[in-house]
């Protein structure tokens, strides 16, 4: 049985990859975050409008994509016990999920280090967000700080 | 639709050095709570009052998500690409403060370059500087981004 993780800077192993839960993402979905952002842009919409456009479909927003993968994110037991924020992110998007798509998160800890201060530490995180057939529909690559174990 | 029909600027159309500002958003209890519902990220810095009291902001704050999701409907919100928007190339940025339950937002953005997009030769990749204030003009994010738009010839 393994121990559980706790999700202090110290317990983040370097090099291993975590997986989120899966999520197929429906209209439903869509139309929540439609109503939510306010991104009402046929290419998401309309059939009609993403027909007669060099996608052929109805797309998913770049930034749905990425909203639903942070929350996958936060799904990984234990990822976020000790989250303190994050230094900076970069997304980029390299294909467009659909309706329909069952989406996961892959994440890897590349490295860690310390800082000054002795209750936190900067934990690297690299994170592939996966469709049903592997193709990756977003990435991501950004710093966090994760709080230390105290004692 | 017709070529002449859509609404929004073409590629050909943007400038490198055009700046512009969004129309301002408040960001509400509900905004916050509906994204918790969609993302499943009910962290209690984001949805519990008590659980906030004595913690680094003392009271709930908006997902960061939440805040760039918001930024980009607000740009959109200047009709530059109604119709012409294709998708989204790459995101950047870092976070300065923390959105509090009533904060404004508004959004300046700056065009800071242009290029041909190979994948997409009916697009060309319009590259933005972003960032994003709050009512009390303290910024609360900022980084570039890249966008696909259609070339008038796409």
């Amino acid at each position: 049985m393994n121990k559980e993780f706790e999700g202090f800077f110290e317990d983040f192993e370097l090099g291993k990859e975590w997986a989120s839960p899966s999520r197929t993402i429906t209209e439903g979905d869509l139309a929540n975050y439609i109503s939510i952002s306010g991104d009402y842009n046929q290419i998401y919409t309309s059939d009609e409008f993403a027909k007669g456009s060099i996608l052929k479909d109805r797309v998913l927003p770049s930034l749905m994509v990425f909203a639903i993968a942070t929350g996958l994110y936060g799904r990984i037991k234990g990822v976020q016990n000790h989250f303190l924020a994050m230094l900076g992110q970069r997304w980029e998007f390299p294909s467009f999920a659909r309706v329909g798509d069952t989406l996961r998160v892959k994440v890897t800890f590349p490295t860690k280090r310390e800082t000054l201060r002795k209750d936190r530490g900067i934990v690297t995180r690299s994170v592939k967000v996966v469709d049903q057939t592997g193709k990756i529909v977003a990435t991501t690559e950004g710093d966090m700080m994760i709080g230390r174990r105290p004692g | 639709m017709s070529i002449h029909q859509k609404r929004g600027k073409f590629f050909e159309d943007f400038s490198e050095g055009e700046e512009y500002v969004t129309p301002s958003r408040t960001i509400t209890e509900a905004d916050v709570t509906n994204f918790a519902g969609l993302t499943a990220d009910w962290s209690p810095v984001h949805t519990s009052i008590e659980a906030c009291k004595g913690g680094l902001f003392g009271e709930r704050i908006a997902h960061g998500a939440l805040t760039i999701v918001v930024a980009e409907v607000l740009q959109n919100r200047l009709n530059l690409w109604d119709d012409t928007f294709v998708g989204m190339v790459d995101r950047e940025w870092s976070f300065k403060s923390a959105v509090k339950f009533g904060d404004t937002l508004t959004v300046k953005m700056k065009i800071t370059g242009k290029e041909e997009a190979s994948d997409y030769p009916g697009c060309g990749l319009i590259k933005r500087y972003i960032t994003i204030e709050n009512q009390r003009g303290e910024i609360v994010s900022e980084g570039e981004g890249t966008i696909l738009i259609l070339k008038r010839t796409g």
